[in-house]
């Protein structure tokens, strides 16, 4: 085809950018995308790691056996610890 | 952020408006990108001869458009470093997900076939000028100063089929704004199938009388005469497709209010008594019923009209339906965030402010961006075609 | 479901992915355990030994794929006090005037008025409430993310950063949110906030890092009439499994059909 050469520059840009464009995404795709779904699988574990704040009253128990006891004889028995008190991660951490 | 003032019980989460004014722009500038697509193809593929004028300008300014339209989603993301995570893992149950490719084809095509319209003019300067601008246009053009007249036929069979296929891509990517906002199943006045059409019919709205506005006002400055054909042919399709916007948008209300289902206790007392102003005020009866009239007159008593006269008329009409447009984006957007969710509370009544992220200055910036891109266009490549241009082997004749 | 459209090079057989979680969770997870307060791997281990409540998670060799975890709400017991709301504060670091759980108080007068208030989530309980009604019913109902398995807000993730876990959680990834915020749109239950600090989307995770290892959610733990019970479906003689399978349980807004995993006992037609 004649008279035709600037169209097929043009497409030979489009190609050019459609293909950087394909390979960049290919390296721009987090590592565990896509494992079991369309996201990222690593997140999962993320967000398993997040501290834990809260202990339960077995956690207080360990330490104040008889606070423990008071309170299963008391009014307040289905109270947890930590509704009253401070949670067990930011207690008596150094003396 | 301080506990809003709400009426009635909203949910904990729900206090604040999420979609502020720049998700009120972002339709109306993608709509604006899709009408006056939509106008340069009645030209093109419905030859509709008159528009000629505006054909050039009309691609131009979807362009500028759409240039911008990726601006207010910026300045609204969280997070606008990630945006490209939505063409990177797009989830493709997702209408947003699809927006990053509908955009990329659709900025490709149009750049294509104003090249292809341009392509004369640019081989031109380039031939004209030194130095930078030599090499700038050089570069435009490829390095194929090809004019004869065979290469301009292929040209303009490769714009008839580009403007064509833009036809579905601006009605997809409107379409698909629309959706986005009519696939939201938690929210009673989105959540209708009605949505998208609606978005659809009111861009094509807004996209005619943005470029009889633009039109006039370049040719005002420009010093040429403005024609009078070219405005009545615009006039007539602005008031086809005023009256059938405004006619979908009444349906959806009455159908609401109709049903009496449990949204109308919600949507009926939003429209009557947290937005009427901007609703029945501004969208239905300024917005709607004045251009309705006034269109009416131009293309009723089309005999009885001088040139001015309908000029006038018509930039007036355009006028209030830009606006018209933009108050229904706000009544959509920002209207159905006012209630809250539990369906039976309102959140405080929104307010942009002035200067914020998402507030006026930013708005007006957005809005200001194509108008000045559309001037340095017109200053290298005019956006009309000179009368020497309309000589045999005009880049546009079809 | 797990939705899989994406096709490209990365597909590790199941087993090694686990293997690659399980690896991962060990060198984060238990870290974490370890280094909080000394002792703490004692209160952990020594929870599974607590006979009231034995937690479904399964401690430190955590698989996903063998959960599948429902919530219950008993509304018929709840008083209101709130500690469920404190605990998921303080648990999740959940920033002022946001709420992953919140209780709502409805006031039926014998004319049908329904009254709703919910001060700060119920967050500090509730003042005594003086409407001129004659309030002829009264009760609270706490709420939480309903992870409902046909969920709006994944569906409608432009990227992906929501996403429905393999035991049935709804869960966000706050490195690939980019806070576009139409999953709070989309959630009709408002349980979704763009977090202030991250700007990304936050939301109920049911204590995801708690229950993997075998701790009860925060809210679960924090409630004193048992109100709230966490249950895993694939577990045998799970209690909540069994409640839900034998008794009247209810959801909120069926008619949108998202099929919550968060049911209720006891809710009646006031509620939203
Ligand atoms: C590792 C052991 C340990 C555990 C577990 C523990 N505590 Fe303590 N707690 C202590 C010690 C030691 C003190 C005394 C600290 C001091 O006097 O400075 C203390 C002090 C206290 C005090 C303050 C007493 C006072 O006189 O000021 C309270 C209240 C308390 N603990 C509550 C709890 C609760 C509730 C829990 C469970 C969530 C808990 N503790 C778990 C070791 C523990
Ligand atoms: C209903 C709220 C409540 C609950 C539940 C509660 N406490 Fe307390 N606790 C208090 C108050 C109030 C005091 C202060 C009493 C005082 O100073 O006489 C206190 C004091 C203490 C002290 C300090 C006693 C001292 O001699 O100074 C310890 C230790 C303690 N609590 C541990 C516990 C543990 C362990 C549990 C759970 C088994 C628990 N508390 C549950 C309200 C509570």
């Amino acid at each position: 085809m004649e008279h035709t050469k600037h169209l097929w520059r043009a497409l030979g840009i489009l190609v050019v950018v459609a293909v950087s464009g394909v390979v960049i995404r290919h390296f721009a795709i987090p590592d565990s995308f896509g494992e079991a779904g369309s996201y990222r699988y690593d997140a999962l574990a993320e967000i398993a790691s997040k501290p834990v704040v809260h202990g339960n009253d077995i956690s207080c128990r360990e330490c104040h056996a008889d606070m423990a006891e008071t309170k299963a004889a008391g009014k307040h028995a289905p109270v947890r610890c930590e509704v009253c008190h401070a949670p067990v991660t930011t207690h008596a951490r150094d003396g | 952020m301080e506990p809003a003032i709400t009426t009635g019980y909203v949910f904990p989460n729900d206090l604040h408006i999420m979609w502020s004014l720049m998700i009120v722009i972002y339709p109306y500038v993608t709509g604006l990108v899709a009408g006056a697509f939509i106008v340069s193809s009645l030209y093109h593929v419905f030859q509709q001869r008159e528009l000629r004028p505006v054909a050039r300008l009309s691609m131009v300014g979807s362009l500028a458009f759409l240039l911008v339209a990726t601006m207010p989603l910026l300045a609204h993301l969280g997070h606008p470093e990630r945006a490209l995570n939505i063409v990177v893992t797009p989830h493709f149950t997702s209408a947003m997900a699809a927006f990053g490719m509908i955009y990329t084809l659709y900025l490709i095509l149009v750049i294509f076939e104003i090249w292809l319209v341009y392509r004369k003019p640019i081989i031109q300067l380039a031939r004209r000028s030194r130095g930078f601008k030599r090499w700038f246009f050089a570069t435009l053009a490829l390095g194929v100063y090809d004019t004869s007249e065979r290469a301009m036929q292929v040209d303009r069979r490769t714009i008839t089929v580009l403007a064509g296929l833009g036809i579905p891509a601006a009605c997809i990517l409107h379409g698909y704004v629309g959706f986005m906002f009519g696939s939201v199943k938690a929210n009673p006045l989105w959540s209708t199938p009605l949505m998208p059409i609606i978005f659809l019919f009111s861009a094509v709205t807004s996209g005619i009388a943005m470029v009889i506005v633009l039109y006039q006002t370049l040719m005002k400055f420009s010093g040429k005469s403005i024609s009078g054909a070219c405005v009545q042919s615009l006039a007539q399709w602005l008031w086809l497709f005023a009256t059938i916007t405004a006619t979908l948008e009444i349906l959806e209300i009455v159908t609401l209010a109709y049903e009496r289902s449990e949204e109308w206790v919600v949507v009926g007392e939003l429209i009557t008594h947290k937005i009427p102003f901007s609703f029945i005020g501004v969208q239905m009866i300024f917005g709607s019923l004045i251009p309705f009239l006034l269109l009416g007159i131009v293309v009723l008593m089309r005999r009885f009209l001088t040139d001015p006269l309908r000029n006038t008329i018509t930039f007036l009409a355009a006028f209030i339906l830009l606006i018209q447009v933009f108050s229904m984006r706000w009544n959509v957007v920002i209207g159905g965030q006012i209630f809250s969710k539990s369906m039976v509370g309102f959140r405080e009544l929104y307010v942009p402010r002035l200067f914020e992220r998402e507030g006026i200055v930013t708005a007006l910036a957005i809005m200001i961006l194509p108008f000045i891109f559309l001037a340095l266009f017109n200053h290298f490549l005019p956006l009309y075609e000179s009368d020497q241009e309309e000589a045999p082997g005009a880049p546009t004749e079809t | 479901m797990p939705r899989d459209e994406k096709v490209e090079p990365v597909t590790a057989p199941e087993a090694e992915d686990r293997r690659r979680f399980l690896k991962q969770f060990l060198m984060k997870a238990s870290g974490v355990a370890v280094l909080v307060v000394a002792g703490e791997k004692v209160f952990f281990s020594a929870h599974a030994a607590d006979s009231e409540a034995v937690p479904p998670g399964t401690g430190e060799d955590y698989d996903p794929t063998r959960h599948r975890y429902v919530y219950l709400i008993d509304v018929t017991k709840c008083i209101g006090c709130g500690a469920c709301v404190r605990a998921c504060e303080r648990e999740n670091n959940v920033p002022k005037h946001h709420f992953r759980t919140w209780i709502e108080r409805y006031m039926v007068s014998r004319t049908g008025d329904v009254a709703i208030d919910s001060p700060n989530g119920g967050h500090d309980s509730f003042p005594p409430e003086v409407t001129g009604d004659d309030i002829t019913k009264a009760f609270f109902v706490p709420k939480i993310c309903n992870h409902c398995t046909n969920t709006p807000c994944v569906q409608l993730c432009p990227v992906g950063a929501s996403f429905r876990s393999p035991d049935g959680l709804i869960l966000v990834d706050e490195k690939r949110c980019i806070g576009c915020s139409y999953c709070v749109q989309a959630c009709p239950y408002g349980s979704r906030f763009i977090h202030p600090e991250t700007h990304t989307a936050s939301k109920c995770t049911l204590c995801y890092h708690r229950i993997t290892k075998g701790l009860l959610p925060a809210c679960v733990e924090a409630c004193p009439r048992a109100v709230r019970k966490f249950g895993d479906m694939k577990r045998l003689k799970d209690e909540v499994s069994e409640i839900i399978a034998t008794h009247q349980v209810q959801i909120l807004k069926p008619e949108l059909y998202t099929e919550p995993n968060c049911y209720y006992i006891g809710i009646g037609k006031e509620v939203r």
